[in-house]
């Protein structure tokens, strides 16, 4: 993701969106680079990143076992993650680094909870090109999978789809 | 993956749900509900998924407050997520060892072991979650191997998939108990 230069951090630093270079300049948004430097070290910036869409070590402290507390900022942490997962491009990415994650630990049948969502599309500088069609979601995981397939011919997949309840009667 | 109770009744998405599978057979679609992890007793959805014809259902750990139903589930599977049930705290006792797993596990229902979240919660994969299972409701070997078949048999996968499964699993499986 961090090779990615169509990401960036909104400008209170708290979401990811995706846009031009144009578009960061005007919006305030972060890039990278800016964001290291802002943060310091690698370290840090991964830290920060990781606790954009991931429940960090003091927050568990904070809201585990409270039903009250959890759901707010597990909902924003989704929300953030999912910003950058509809990428077409980074979901590929990803669809294959969790596949060989999970090939590596010894699994050879993986089923996921998914949303039922498109894709985006953007070109390389970042403009936003559109809503992909329904099977975007399938045809790029697809490639992925077939790629991992190569190599680990073993491996099925399935997907349990959510998101039932945000489709209408049509 | 979500709050339950915000998002009410899945009875009207079941509707849909009916819908989609009759205009689809030839995709061999199945329900597998997320319901019964709430702690509000008003809550119905469980009851609702096994009578809808959920094959699986994710959580569901509720349906020990149901009892009338749990002669409809012999060919259900419930979807244990050990450490989310703690992190939400949203329908198991924050003490793992008090939960209903081992209960449905013993009245011959099946149950596996999943993640749910792991990315949000920092972890990967299930490795975490049986080992809290079996840490938390003294399962022996024979209780995991019991729930990994559970997992193959209800995979949502074709018949000829899942025997493949079950014979490399069941290698694999011997093959390192041979090691212990």
């Amino acid at each position: 993701m961090l090779t990615d230069t169509r990401i960036h951090l909104t400008k209170d630093r708290k979401s990811f969106v995706v846009g031009t270079h144009q578009q960061a300049s005007d919006e305030g948004w972060a890039s990278w680079p800016q964001l290291l430097q802002e943060l310091g070290s690698d370290h840090q910036l991964a830290e920060y990143l990781y606790s954009l869409t991931s429940f960090t070590r003091q927050e568990m402290l904070q809201v585990a076992g409270k039903a009250q507390e959890f759901w707010p900022p597990f909902e924003q942490k989704i929300t953030n993650f999912n910003t950058i997962l509809a990428v077409n491009e980074v979901f590929e990415k990803y669809s294959e680094h969790v596949l060989r994650k999970y090939i590596a630990n010894g699994y050879d049948r993986i089923e996921f909870r998914a949303l039922l969502t498109p894709l985006k599309h953007y070109d390389e500088a970042g403009n936003y090109l559109g809503e992909l069609p329904d099977s975007s979601f399938a045809n790029t995981f697809e490639t992925a999978y077939e790629r991992v397939r190569k190599d680990h011919p073993g491996l099925s997949v399935g997907f349990i789809f959510f998101g039932l309840r945000c489709l209408s009667d049509h | 993956m979500q709050e339950e109770d915000s998002t009410g009744s899945i009875e009207r998405y079941d509707a849909i749900a009916d819908r989609v599978l009759a205009e689809f057979p030839e995709q061999q679609l199945r329900k597998c509900y997320h319901a019964g992890d709430t702690r509000d007793h008003r809550n119905r959805n469980v009851e609702l998924a096994v009578k809808a014809g959920s094959v699986r259902i994710g959580h569901g750990l509720n349906i020990i407050q149901h009892v009338e139903i749990l002669p409809l589930c012999a060919s259900v599977c419930f979807e244990l997520c050990p450490i989310s049930n703690v992190i939400t705290a949203s329908s198991a006792r924050l003490d793992l060892r008090l939960s209903n797993a081992p209960i449905l596990l013993g009245l011959g229902i099946a149950v596996s072991i999943n993640p749910d979240d792991p990315g949000k919660f920092g972890y990967e994969d299930s490795t975490v979650d049986y080992f809290c299972a079996a840490v938390s409701f003294n399962w022996t070997l024979k209780h995991l191997k019991l729930i990994a078949i559970h997992s193959i048999n209800h995979s949502i996968c074709t018949e000829g998939t899942k025997l493949r499964t079950l014979r490399a699993f069941n290698e694999r499986w011997e093959s390192w108990v041979k090691e212990l």
